[in-house]
């Protein structure tokens, strides 16, 4: 059994879902090919929580890209969102919270209760990060390099500066460095690494004013913002299969000609993007040597540590949350102690300090439970990648001390869990982040060895985000090739 | 009297720079705050009849063409290099021979840091253009700079496979000096200088082989003289004034200070550039080392199964927390298991130990140069050597039955006896922010400063860490070609 279409998307997350839209609308037979029986992927609502059910992936939106928003016309489509530029709010256990938002003065006020010095060193801390971080703006909108000789030599000595190293720099307050740090320890980076402060630079360069949404959460979640997508792709002629699990790629030479499903049918198209991570594409789905030695080399080293998530459902409103509801709130003592659970993570073990991103969603959209109840979504990091006691093991041991860790913070947190699940990390699905990574350009990180196969998902991003400016940018680099195939 | 250039500090690189810019013809001095030249080549006895290099065993090595331009084989210094690493725990021994210069990461080391020194080398001899409308030039990349991204465990598992093997490796081919080794950019470790080799008759004898080839040169070296600020004329050095209140009138100053050390001791902070001030702000030691000198009555025995050779090369204690110490160091805490390395001094040199006794150094790695509960006292000392006292126990059965002296020396002995700022021997943190083209400075890499007429040789240079007298050489190979431009007349 076989059929055909002019382009393939992997995945019906909302990477794919964003590309489908767009090549749809160019006017391509365009099929959407999801393993699950319902479209979102990581986003859709797969995990539950007591009565309810959450996403597994991402709990916001990085940096939207407006023009996504835009071309698909999203907003007719029914996107609302429910928070939008979510300040960072530090976590203490003394004291009052960091809240480091767009109000540059507050940031300072805020700060200046821990150490005087920081706060007199903020501004200029700020200035200096978000010219380092308009300079990488340019490479989030054009597709290429830096012009400026400047922003270059500014780059060049990031991109060998760790995090500890910038942060000590600019900061004497743990509480600050703490809070900062913890972004840069996606996708298995330490603090220590060099080259990880290009990762500050990034979610800078997400947050600053003029990136739509900054970090925000839709109304009614990540489900109900897939849900658009998918409307938007159907409304442009798109075809979204659902159970329909790629079992592998159809090639002819070095080029794609379609891939196979695991119901045994084969689609074929000259094109294929893959929503997946670079190393689910080109190790799982493609023969063993199109990828090369080299990169295939590359591709199974495994980072050194990950990310797990805890979701709470709870009676009452914690108790934290209430200065800032819109918040997403670091607790973070220590750059020392992240660097320190970096490392116990890399040797396997659950580290006696964790950093924890927590999300309030229903503080501030009611649709999203009935009455009462509360959901918390908690981000930890960094955990092991293959723990030596187990993950079924160790996923107590985890709740358990991100409890403790809320509970310490919010008082009689603990006795308002009506119930709780960990989800722990799924590796394949994750590419270990690289400086060089962070550095190139979107064609770059879009291309694969394999002529016709192109990524548009989280692993085409410079950091992980759901921005849709990979897909984007991957859909218009598919609809050249298929226009210049044609003529 | 006014000199053409005056050289702080009277160490290996400040008397290589001073033979050959006096060989030159230039009028030089060489101001040394110790009483005697040399700086960290300096060997005494510690205990009656027992010597040893307090600081360090062996420098970095020499580059060949400076060694013979400097007649240091004629003046005496004859080069004993390790020929084997031997690596003991408590529960078994293992030896291995270390990397001979034949294998291929001691051979890409090589080249790499022979690559640098001659992009160091060549930047020296090419007075910077400063032109109104300068346009950068384009960045040229430098040789090793692929390893600025890469950890020092898979360089070393590259080659070998077997854990307690690489733990090993790692520590050898550190020597003395600690890093987090799954850290991205401590690869850039594989560039620091391999050891050449332990001076017949101990390290001083290569410090004053060295001040011969200067004086002989026809520089003038003045001991005992503390430089305490460098004056300057017009924006650019023009002296140096020294504690005793005199000065010193020069064309340029060479300084083998490191590079806090430089700027925040020799120029008030207002002074300064606002760049250099970041910079001194943001640069960070290396973790500091303490030293154990040990007086021993009888040398000790080799290790089951071994031969007594297998002592005359460095001997690593259990290499296995090099992380963990590390980033107990960063703490500001004595790790628990500080890296460890044995020389036994009178095995390479019997000169070193009267007839009968045995003379053995401790290298312990990660010491901080302050704890984080306050400042070194007798006790804390006390319980560093007891617990080097039972480590060596553990691995050579009975050994400090026969100790009959040890001398202690932490951070803060070597901070105040060589001026190095926290103690610190290599001039700066390796890391990748810190080391090629960033070391000392982002836009003047190498040996020039933002001062006119200022130049830094020693440990903060490009070339410091990576081989000895090299960085002096190329600070006196940028002086010239700045005189032979015609600037500072």
């Amino acid at each position: 059994m076989s059929s055909a279409a002019d382009i393939l998307v992997i995945g019906a997350g909302p990477h794919g879902l964003i590309a489908a839209s767009y090549l749809a609308k160019a006017g391509l037979r365009v099929v959407v090919l999801e393993a699950e029986a319902a479209v979102g992927g990581s986003c859709a609502n797969t995990v539950p929580v007591g009565d309810f059910a959450v996403p597994a992936g991402p709990q916001s939106l990085y940096a939207l890209d407006p023009g996504v928003v835009k071309d698909l016309k999203l907003v007719r489509l029914g996107l609302k969102f429910a928070v939008r530029d979510m300040p960072l709010v530090g976590m203490r256990s003394e004291g009052k919270p960091l809240v480091l938002g767009r109000d540059a003065h507050a940031a300072a006020r805020a700060i200046a209760a821990s150490s005087p010095r920081d706060a007199e060193r903020f501004a200029e801390f700020r200035r200096h990060f978000f010219a380092l971080a308009r300079a990488l703006r340019a490479m989030w909108w054009e597709d290429g390099e830096l012009g400026d000789a400047a922003h270059r030599d500014e780059l060049r000595r990031l991109a060998v500066t760790g995090t500890a190293a910038f942060l000590d720099t600019a900061f004497e307050s743990p509480a600050v460095k703490a809070a900062y740090a913890f972004d840069a320890l996606a996708s298995g980076l330490s603090p220590a690494d060099s080259g990880s402060s290009v990762l500050l630079a990034w979610r800078a360069a997400q947050e600053m004013c003029g990136l739509q949404g900054a970090v925000a959460i839709p109304r009614g979640g990540m489900t109900a913002f897939v849900n658009v997508l998918a409307s938007a792709a159907q409304a442009a002629g798109a075809e979204i299969r659902t159970d329909a699990r790629v079992a592998h790629l159809l090639l002819s030479g070095q080029s794609v000609t379609g891939v196979a499903l695991a119901s045994g049918e084969e689609v074929t198209a000259s094109c294929v993007l893959s929503s997946l991570s670079r190393r689910r594409t080109l190790l799982q789905l493609a023969p063993t040597a199109a990828a090369g030695f080299a990169t295939s080399q590359q591709l199974s080293r495994m980072p050194q540590a990950t990310e797990g998530k805890l979701v709470l459902a709870l009676s009452a409103a914690p108790g934290f949350a209430a200065a800032q509801p819109t918040g997403r709130f670091i607790f973070a003592e220590r750059l020392e102690g992240a660097i320190a659970a970096h490392a116990e993570a890399r040797a396997g073990r659950l580290p006696s300090e964790l950093m924890l991103e927590v999300v309030a969603p229903t503080l501030t959209d009611y649709s999203l439970t009935a009455g009462n109840t509360h959901l918390l979504s908690v981000l930890v990091r960094p955990l092991p990648i293959s723990p030596a006691e187990g993950w079924p093991q160790l996923a107590p041991r985890l709740a358990e001390a991100v409890l403790s860790i809320l509970d310490h913070h919010a008082p009689g947190l603990r006795a308002s869990v009506l119930a709780a699940n960990a989800i722990t990390p799924n590796m394949p699905e994750r590419d270990p982040l690289t400086v060089a990574h962070l550095l190139a350009g979107w064609r770059e990180r879009i291309a694969t060895p394999i002529d016709g196969l192109l990524l548009c998902g989280e692993a085409a991003e410079p950091v992980p985000a759901v921005s849709g400016r990979a897909a984007r940018i991957a859909a218009g680099l598919a609809l050249a090739r298929s226009k210049g195939g044609a003529r | 009297m006014r000199y053409d250039a005056c050289i702080i500090g009277a160490g290996a690189e400040g008397l290589a720079a001073a033979a050959m810019l006096a060989g030159r013809g230039l009028k030089i001095v060489v101001v040394e705050r110790d009483a005697r030249a040399g700086g960290r080549c300096a060997t005494r006895e510690f205990h009656p009849g027992f010597r040893a290099s307090p600081f360090v065993d062996e420098l970095a090595a020499i580059p060949a063409d400076i060694f013979w331009s400097l007649d240091l084989a004629r003046r005496g210094v004859l080069l004993a290099p390790a020929s084997t690493s031997l690596a003991l725990w408590p529960d078994r021994t293992s030896l291995s021979l270390p990397w001979a210069n034949e294998s291929p990461m001691a051979a890409r080391a090589g080249s790499l840091r022979d690559a640098i020194r001659a992009r160091v080398t060549a930047d020296a001899a090419r007075p910077p253009r400063r032109t109104l409308f300068a346009a950068r030039e384009p960045h040229t990349p430098w040789p090793g700079e692929e390893l600025a991204a890469g950890t020092l465990a898979d360089l070393v598992d590259e080659s070998q496979a077997g854990s307690a093997d690489n733990d090993h490796r790692m520590a050898s081919l550190l020597a003395g000096q600690t890093c987090d080794p799954f850290v991205a950019g401590s690869a850039l470790h594989l560039l620091a200088g391999r050891p050449g080799g332990m001076p017949a008759g101990g390290l001083g004898r290569l410090g004053d082989a060295l001040r011969a080839a200067a004086e002989d040169a026809g520089a003038e070296i003045r001991c005992g003289l503390e430089a305490a600020d460098i004056r300057r004329k017009g924006g650019r050095a023009a002296g140096v004034g020294l504690a005793d209140g005199s000065e010193v009138s020069a064309r340029a100053v060479i300084s083998t200070l490191d590079l806090k050390r430089t700027f925040l001791s020799l120029f008030s902070w207002s002074d300064l550039p606002r760049a250099v001030v970041d910079r001194l702000g943001a640069f960070r030691p290396a973790p500091g080392t303490a030293r154990l000198l040990l007086a021993l009555d009888a040398p000790p025995a080799p290790p089951a199964g071994s031969d007594a050779a297998v002592l005359r090369g460095p001997i690593h204690v259990a290499p296995d927390a090099l992380g963990e110490s590390y980033r107990a160091w960063r703490r500001g805490a004595v790790p628990e298991h500080p890296p460890m390395q044995l020389r036994l001094v009178s095995a390479v040199d019997p000169s070193l130990a009267p007839d009968g006794g045995a003379c053995m150094t401790v290298t312990l790695g990660a010491i901080p140069h302050t704890p984080f509960d306050g400042a070194w006292t007798h006790e804390k000392r006390d319980r560093l050597r007891d617990g080097v006292f039972t480590t060596l126990d553990s691995v050579l059965p009975g050994m400090t039955k026969h100790v009959t002296a040890a001398e202690l020396i932490v951070p803060p002995d070597m901070e105040h006896r060589l001026g190095a700022t926290s103690g610190d021997l290599v001039g700066g943190e390796i890391a990748a922010d810190q080391m090629l083209g960033f070391r000392p400075f982002a836009d003047c890499a190498g040996t020039r400063t933002p001062v006119d007429g200022l130049y830094l040789a020693g440990g903060s240079s490009a070339l410091g860490p990576l081989m000895t007298c090299a960085s002096g050489v190329a600070a006196a190979g940028a002086l010239m070609a700045d005189f032979a431009a015609g600037k500072f007349r």
